[in-house]
């Protein structure tokens, strides 16, 4: 039941982006001449089949983590736990490995132009882009490392439980993310990191067309595979931060619960600290699902839509149609 | 944008350094400004690192950029003075009627140059 709740929010979530999304889709066109349009149409191709290339690896990521976690119950739910990070490593890798789409038209003009700004991995995005999944980053290293401090050994000596006491009487809960889920967590949380910069550096550094009506286009193109790789990373991370934190909450609150005859004591503030970790556990876990249905959706679509302008200049957006 | 020309018998690496050193010149790219790696630079020029290297050092040599292991970037206090901008649009426009092309412009410069010394 609680899993088909969630369901149904990562739908209604999915749908509320996509209806503002519309709104703001207009970046993706890019006025070009018939020549052109053709470039981009290759370009546009081979740019959907990185995506669904990348998107195939992820899911085999996953699934190889979701079986692992099935045969191996002795792990405790760690490949589970893992499984969104290590698919969204797998799928950035994949990205940046590919050669991004060129938009080259069939001829080399002998007349070439390029631009004299420099492009960075962080050029083709908003600083908020990357400040909100760096700032999720940071938070969930810290919040990993105060788990694991607060965290204590299980019966089978790994630290993956939460003791909290209440007078001479203790409890103790597991899973909890301790030093037993947070030294991988925090591990994949640099792997995240470098395979994010990985991707956004190749789309940065991939030569830009030597036609200058192309320069639009082109940019257009890296913007949107900009935004593709940064909903995966930041969706990956608030999809495992988010179950980390909701698991911590379950466990912190089923320790901070001392059963007294038919009557149940909760220690504070453990009890309201656990709350709010299943509470922001659970928002996270829907706004990763979210992030990751749309960076899939963004993925294979057209990034860039060709408009030839009826006059045949390339310079303004009036009236034109697709190609 | 900078342009390269095939056509152009100016050998490429001439053509990046005056067209870099025009912008600088004329306040285009100021000072502090970030120039493209030499690989950004070659891969969409579509030419050999090692032309936009030896542009690159020949812009250093001249004073106008400075490159450390971060990059190349355009130094402080290179931009000509306001007042040859003006001149130099006055110039162009007075000729704008004449069959009159750059290099023959640029030629009867030089010669009012040489003559002021």
């Amino acid at each position: 039941m609680a899993v088909l709740a969630l369901l149904v929010l990562v739908a209604v979530g999915v749908s509320l982006a996509l209806a503002r999304a519309r709104r703001t889709e207009a970046f993706r066109i890019a006025p070009v001449s018939e020549s052109a349009a053709a470039a981009l149409r290759g370009a546009n191709g081979a740019s959907r089949m990185r995506a669904l290339a990348a998107i195939t690896a992820s899911a085999v990521a996953f699934a190889f983590f979701f079986a692992l976690n099935e045969v191996r119950p002795d792990a405790f739910g760690l490949p589970l736990l893992l499984a969104p990070g290590a698919a969204a490593i797998v799928g950035l890798t994949v990205l940046g490995a590919i050669p991004p789409a060129r938009m080259n038209t069939v001829t080399l003009s002998p007349r070439r132009s390029a631009s004299l700004a420099p492009r960075r991995p962080w050029s083709f995005g908003p600083p908020w882009a990357y400040l909100i999944p760096l700032t999720a980053a940071v938070s969930a290293a810290i919040f990993t490392t105060l788990a694991g401090m607060s965290s204590t050994v299980a019966d089978d000596g790994t630290y993956r439980a939460i003791r909290v006491s209440l007078g001479d009487a203790t409890s103790t809960s597991t899973p909890y993310p301790g030093w037993y889920y947070g030294v991988p967590l925090l591990i994949m949380t640099a792997l995240l990191t470098a395979a994010t910069l990985f991707a956004l550096a190749r789309i940065a550094s991939a030569p830009a067309p030597a036609d200058e009506a192309l320069t639009e286009a082109d940019r257009i193109l890296r913007i949107a595979s900009t935004r593709v790789v940064m909903k995966v990373s930041s969706g990956a991370l608030f999809a495992y931060f988010g179950g980390a934190l909701f698991f911590a909450g379950q466990a912190t609150r089923n320790a901070a619960t001392f059963l007294t005859g038919t009557s149940a004591t909760v220690v504070q503030p453990e009890g309201v600290v656990g709350t709010v970790e299943v509470v922001a556990g659970t928002g996270g876990l829907i706004l990763g699902a979210v992030l990751l249905c749309l960076a899939a959706i963004d993925a294979v679509r057209a990034p860039v839509v060709a408009v030839i302008p009826r006059d045949g200049s390339t310079a303004g957006t009036g009236a034109g149609h697709a190609a | 944008m900078i342009v390269l020309d095939d056509d152009d018998p100016t050998p490429p690496f001439e053509q990046i350094r005056s067209q870099v050193a025009d912008r600088i010149r004329v306040g285009e790219l100021a000072g502090g400004h970030r120039l493209p790696s030499v690989r950004q630079l070659a891969g969409d020029l579509r030419i050999a690192a090692g032309t936009v290297a030896r542009a690159y050092s020949a812009l250093e040599a001249e004073g106008l950029i400075e490159t450390s292991r971060t990059g190349a970037r355009v130094r402080d206090g290179v931009t000509l003075p306001p007042a040859a901008r003006t001149a130099a649009r006055r110039f162009v426009r007075a000729l704008a009627a004449e069959p009159v092309d750059l290099e023959q412009a640029l030629s009867a410069v030089r010669a009012e140059w040489h003559a002021r010394a």
